[in-house]
């Protein structure tokens, strides 16, 4: 049997998607119920990059999920030097149930999954975000009652991991999903046309745009991200002149639909891509969103051991 | 009673030579003579039944749009000709404009007025290259069979040999308003260019600022496996153009520009009655809705490998090889006897076409059954 690993959204079928946030929602309701990793068996979460939630939010999942988490450094291991990150994963997958690896490029998680036969999760990668989208749409399920049909407008770096995670987890959950960003800072196309078609199958939208004012209009939410992701801090790019159009504030939620929700997959750079006023203020979901990343990660890592033992 | 063949020689304008069968009904891939003989359709109208004959979402949504709203003119808009274009520049994965056409031929013309309004009048096509009848499209089309005996044609076009980047290269100059080209020819024989001629072709139009126009009416709508070819090689034209499998059967073109080739078109500067005409895009929104939700596009390459294997593997001396790309596939022969062939073939119940002597299409519907892409296969082994 093939092992089923999450490394972008669109490892999970829509359906399979909704059964992953169902059970999010149930875990998160009886937050200490669930015990797969009973033994404790572990699982192995590398980061190649620093990390806050992503760390703190899988340690503490898996330990609730009665399992042991192994967090590990890689900077600080032989992991991936010295010897390819397949064979690294190989060894690896002899002593754990899982692993979860944040990275760089998304050839590296590939490489790490290659030859494993637990299954392995993308907690972020150049590419993609597709855990924290899981914990968005869980947000966007409390707060607006489900994903389907409703408009969703991702502004400003529209050519980062968490615009392509959008495109991709929102086709899936059935939403309108616009992404608008400046000159230069587009989606890959492959990601855009895949949604797309994701989004025809599930009846979805999917639009690239430039005016965020146009991408905001009536929409049910709206999402931002910090214009610098991680790693590209002294790329050089002013990244600030081209994207004060995009910034997420009074005027751009007074374009979207009365009760439309915030989000932000945080760390935010408050007064450049989200003002305090809408950080602050009561449609903003981003503290949720940040908790709901504990109970979707347990959710994927529960689900994704149950098919593969299946 | 006369035979449907026999009425059509007192009514027919001969343009068409004298039709090889008369249908009367189809589904899936098979369709039904006159006499009742079935036939399995490995030339899907060519290459536009994308879902066959009587695709129950096609039937569905042509019948429910044709019962709520038909025809209503350009000067007013409905909400299908709205959702196939967003839906094709998704599909494209890039922001951009739409312009529907009845026709292939339309969407290369629509192209070609596109082109003058860069304020450059020079275009550079490829011979053997076939992008319609009309006779903006003629002068395009690059297979003098066809266009000479209606020359002058319009504007001042150059073809080059498909494939070669050094001669195109030469050829675009400062003053060429674009170049015109189709991923794969599929017209002249199913001809596959070399790899990385579409990304020179893009480099050598970026440096002259010249367009790069696409003409993706065969290739497109998840006939090779992809939405559109070219995104099998990752370059980004300026336009691409749409027909055949993007109406199921039902008549429609796109002319889909992105950037500054989108902004071109000002009111008044291009028309058409029927263009974006709400039952054809309710079609349309139904063959790409049923292509991504059945998981065709990998299902094409799979029955395209099978059939490129199988066809490969008969080891035939007649059989040179097999070209192309998912369900656009040439059968290259070692002789000029296409025609006798798909003859054969047409007697044992396939219907296939022969576009060069000694190339033998296919281009069956989307749906083909791996079991009638082997039946196939064993049917070409014994008529060779």
């Amino acid at each position: 049997m093939t092992t089923r690993h999450f490394l972008r959204d669109d490892d999970l079928t829509p359906d399979e998607q909704n059964a992953v946030l169902e059970l999010a929602a149930q875990m998160k309701a009886d937050r200490f119920a669930y015990r797969p990793l009973e033994g404790p068996r572990s699982v192995a979460v590398f980061f190649d990059k620093v990390s806050l939630r992503t760390r703190l939010s899988f340690e503490a999942g898996i330990a609730e999920l009665g399992g042991q988490p192994l967090i590990v450094d890689t900077q600080a291991t032989h992991f991936g030097r010295g010897e390819s990150l397949s064979d690294a994963g190989r060894v690896v997958s002899r002593y754990v149930a899982a692993m979860v690896f944040r990275t760089t490029g998304d050839e590296r998680l590939v490489e790490l999954a290659a030859d494993v036969h637990v299954p392995v999760i993308n907690a972020l990668t150049d590419g993609f975000h597709p855990c924290q989208l899981l914990a968005d749409l869980l947000t966007i399920r409390e707060r607006l009652g489900a994903t389907r049909g409703k408009k969703l407008a991702y502004v400003g770096d529209a050519a980062n991991n968490m615009a392509h995670s959008y495109l991709l987890a929102g086709a899936s959950a059935g939403m309108h999903v616009r992404v608008a960003g400046p000159s230069g800072f587009d989606p890959a196309a492959a990601v855009v046309s895949r949604a797309a078609e994701i989004a025809a199958w599930t009846g979805g939208s999917v639009e690239v745009l430039r005016d965020p004012l146009e991408a905001a209009d009536g929409v049910d939410v709206i999402a931002t991200d910090t214009w610098t992701s991680m790693g590209q801090e002294n790329d050089g790019r002013d990244r600030l002149t081209p994207f004060w159009p995009y910034q997420v504030n009074g005027k751009l939620l007074g374009v979207a639909a009365e009760g439309a929700i915030v989000l932000h997959c945080l760390p935010a750079h408050r007064g450049e891509e989200i003002t305090d006023e809408v950080m602050d203020g009561p449609q903003s979901a981003v503290f949720d969103q940040a908790e709901n990343r504990l109970h979707a990660q347990k959710a994927l890592l529960a689900w994704l051991l149950s098919v593969n033992q299946s | 009673m006369s035979s449907l063949i026999e009425r059509w020689q007192q009514a027919g304008m001969n343009n068409y030579g004298v039709p090889q069968a008369a249908f009367v009904r189809g589904e899936g891939a098979v369709i039904t003579d006159e006499d009742g003989k079935q036939y399995v359709d490995f030339l899907g109208g060519i290459a536009v039944n994308a879902l066959g004959h009587a695709h129950p979402a096609v039937v569905a949504a042509v019948t429910q749009q044709v019962r709520q709203l038909g025809h209503i003119s350009n000067f007013y808009v409905a909400e299908p000709p709205v959702a196939l274009a967003e839906l094709l520049l998704a599909l494209a994965g890039r922001a951009g404009r739409v312009v529907f056409t009845n026709s292939g031929a339309e969407a290369n013309e629509a192209a070609f007025k596109i082109s003058r309004l860069t304020g450059r009048t020079h275009v550079v096509a490829t011979h053997g290259g076939f992008h319609g009848r009309t006779m903006g499209a003629l002068a395009l089309t690059g297979q003098p069979a066809k266009s000479d005996p209606f020359r002058p044609l319009p504007g001042s076009v150059t073809h080059t040999t498909f494939g070669d980047l050094s001669e195109l290269s030469e050829a675009v100059t400062a003053d060429t308003a674009m170049v015109i080209l189709e991923p794969i020819q599929g017209e002249n024989g199913v001809v596959v260019p070399p790899a990385g001629y579409l990304r020179g072709a893009r480099d050598i139009c970026d440096k002259a600022g010249a367009l790069l126009v696409l003409d993706e009416v065969q290739t497109g709508i998840g006939r090779t496996g992809h939405w559109f070819h070219h995104q099998s090689e990752g370059i980004e034209p300026d336009i691409i153009t749409l027909a055949k499998g993007l109406g199921g059967g039902l008549p429609i073109g796109a002319c889909v520009a992105f950037g500054r080739a989108a902004e071109l078109f000002t009111p008044g500067a291009h028309g058409t009655t029927f263009g974006g005409n709400p039952i054809s895009c309710a079609a349309g929104l139904a063959v790409i809705r049923t292509i991504a939700g059945e998981g065709l596009l990998d299902h094409v390459k799979r029955v395209g490998e099978q059939l490129r294997r199988g066809v490969e593997g008969l080891n035939h001396p007649l059989i040179s090889h097999v070209r192309g790309a998912g369900l656009l596939l040439g059968i290259v022969l070692t002789a000029p006897e296409a025609a006798r062939v798909a003859a054969a073939l047409k007697e044992a119940g396939f219907l296939v076409n022969a576009p060069q002597p000694d190339v033998i299409r296919l281009a069956p519907p989307l749906i083909i059954s791996t079991e009638q892409a082997d039946a196939l296969i064993e049917a070409l082994g014994g008529v060779l």
